[in-house]
């Protein structure tokens, strides 16, 4: 269901974007802003977001207790 | 007059007073909606929730009075690092996927009450289930203890009529015993209701938080590129400061000792990055794993339900968090200098300042009814879930097996009542002492949980998991972890909280030893009593 390798990569990649280990590293003098906060902070919450979409996705798929329950409906 | 005083006038403690006792009122209606005496009608409402309840019942249980206050005061401690509350709070959501819908399924299939009745059914190990069942009273009693504490510190900054220590008994003692009245009354549903409730009123109050604190204070434009300044000049500062010690440490032949403070605008360190990965694992996990978020599984009316409010609870992070790290950072921009534990005030300084005009004081009270509510409903379902554990999982399946389910509910109640009896007065004791050491030392209910996620999220999946290794693993992984915690100055190791260490070894152990060949054969039987329950 939702347990699947695809799954668990997309999540991973997501939380490494956004934990932003990596920007001081590439960006060290970085100051430019976007919606009002620190670009890399701005990044961490836009790939929050991400994650929330991604999971509300996966989330509108019915489960197999779903179907299973249904299957004597008409 | 004081700033982390919010005097509220007569009119304004009158509301307040009010919405306070409509929920003994909505306890009352529980108490007369009940159907029968039985614990699943008690503690799960009968045949489940529908989609409303449960999502403002899992958003009130999961959104304690520490997100607004202890949120908005790390992010004017830290700054824009502790963004990593949202990722953490919506990790909640996402690791749910790895086990709720099974988990639903067969809780819905084998009438589950409390989660030690699903490690029953999977493990069919008491030792498991006497080892989980302390481990989750443990870890939440902690919970319990904070929001009972969260009462009276909300309260104790009400009026400057009353002398503070005053204000703080009171409001431990009232709202915990409106608390234990409506829950022991109406049990789960009278809580789900309350929840319902409070959960429209916290939404409400971050709404109002967010435009207040915009209108008062500017944009948050304005407060970033304030604490930039800021910390550039102190950098200037520092780096003058700097220089003149190096001369002169140079000239004395030492190293100089200047350590620049940590930037609350800039990217995190690689130490706070480490952090912001172990709270998504710790958090995430831990935070899925609650008991009263798992009997909230259970009570799902139905599938669809249970996922449709998952899917809307994703986003929620986004309204509640990170309004406190928004909070947060313009507290900082415009108060600076609260240090230490003063810096969790910060939320209450900002009220000050808002309630100036009439609109604003009005403002400020469904504000903190929002915050009441937070509390409230979080220390609620804490006290439901550790009284059914009492009851049902050490009392019903150890000390008196054949007590029938009335007489476990009426049991469940007193315990209710023995437990905020236990807890408030040690509320007011620590909070008089504001000491929080012991707090602080029982604050690792997260390091806790996390030995149960191979028990729940991977045990749920793979058959061969048995419950020799299952049980060592926990044992260990709690072995590790608190010595780690309770040993380590600042509670956690590089970075990393303890109860994941513990989780590698008992992760380590589980499956670990759940592969050995000797445990194949038995495995096997095991596997045959599992099928035929259709796991």
């Amino acid at each position: 269901m939702h347990l699947s390798w695809k799954n668990g990569a997309v999540f991973v990649v997501l939380t490494l974007i956004g934990a932003p280990w990596y920007w001081g590293l590439l960006w060290p003098d970085d100051r430019s802003l976007l919606f009002g906060m620190p670009t890399w902070a701005a990044t961490a919450i836009l790939a929050s977001f991400a994650t929330s979409c991604y999971t509300a996705w996966l989330l509108r798929t019915p489960w197999d207790s779903e179907r299973d329950s249904s299957e004597g409906e008409p | 007059m004081n700033p982390e005083l919010l005097p509220f006038n007569y009119i304004e403690l009158a509301f307040i007073a009010v919405y306070m006792l409509s929920l003994v009122a909505v306890g009352w209606w529980a108490y007369r909606a009940r159907r029968d005496s039985t614990l699943k009608d008690f503690y799960l409402a009968g045949n489940g929730i529908g989609f409303i309840a449960l999502l403002l019942t899992l958003y009130a249980t999961q959104y304690s009075g520490n997100t607004l206050f202890g949120f908005s005061g790390r992010a004017y401690h830290i700054g824009y690092s502790w963004a990593m509350s949202i990722h953490f709070m919506t990790a909640i959501v996402v690791f749910y996927l790895a086990f709720a819908p099974k988990l639903h399924a067969h809780a819905r299939r084998h009438s589950f009450i409390t989660p030690t009745d699903y490690l029953d059914y999977r493990f069919q190990s008491p030792a498991i289930n006497l080892l989980a069942t302390l481990l989750m009273v443990v870890a939440i009693s902690n919970y319990l203890l904070a929001q009972l504490m969260a009462m009276g510190r909300a309260l104790e900054g009400l009026t400057d009529k009353v002398d503070p220590a005053q204000a703080y008994i009171w409001g431990v003692l009232s709202l915990a015993l409106i608390i234990v009245i409506y829950e022991t009354l109406g049990g789960f549903r009278a809580v789900v209701w309350t929840d319902v409730m409070q959960g429209s009123v916290l939404l409400v109050g971050f709404v109002i938080l967010l435009v207040m604190v915009f209108l008062q204070f500017g944009s948050l434009e304005s407060a970033t590129k304030k604490l930039w300044a800021e910390e550039l000049a102190a950098k200037h500062e520092a780096q003058g400061t700097e220089a003149q010690q190096h001369l002169a440490a140079e000239s004395a032949g030492a190293k100089p000792a200047y350590k620049i403070k940590e930037s609350r605008v800039g990217p995190p360190s690689p130490e706070r990055s480490r952090e912001w990965f172990s709270y998504i694992l710790a958090v995430g996990i831990g935070g899925a794993l609650y008991p009263q978020a798992i009997q909230r599984i259970y009570a799902a009316r139905s599938a669809t339900t249970l996922r449709r409010s998952l899917a809307v609870m994703a986003f929620l992070p986004l309204t509640t968090t990170l309004v406190a790290l928004i909070v947060g950072i313009v507290g900082a921009a415009n108060f600076p200098g609260l240090e230490g534990a003063q810096s969790d005030k910060i939320l209450t300084v900002i009220c000050h300042q808002i309630q100036s005009t009439t609109l604003g004081r009005w403002l400020v009270v469904v504000l903190f009814s929002g915050i009441l509510a937070a509390i409230m409903s979080t220390a609620d379902s804490v006290l439901l879930s550790i009284s059914s554990m009492l009851s049902k999982d050490i009392y019903g399946r150890f000390l008196a097996p054949h007590a029938d389910q009335r007489q476990i509910t009426k049991l469940g109640k007193r315990c209710s009542w023995v437990i905020i009896s236990i807890v408030a007065p040690l509320a007011i004791y620590f909070g008089l002492r504001e000491d929080t050491s012991l707090v602080k030392l029982l604050d690792r209910k997260f390091d806790l949980l996390l030995q149960l996620a191979p028990a729940f999220i991977i045990g749920i999946h793979w058959r061969r998991m048995r419950a020799g290794p299952v049980f060592a693993g926990m044992a260990a992984g709690l072995i590790v972890a608190l010595p780690i915690a309770f040993l380590t100055e600042r509670g956690k190791l590089y970075g990393i909280h303890p109860g994941l260490y513990g989780l590698a070894v008992n992760l380590l152990i589980s499956c670990g030893g759940s592969l050995l060949p000797e445990g194949a054969a038995r495995e096997g039987a095991a596997e045959h009593v599992i099928e035929s329950k259709t796991l």
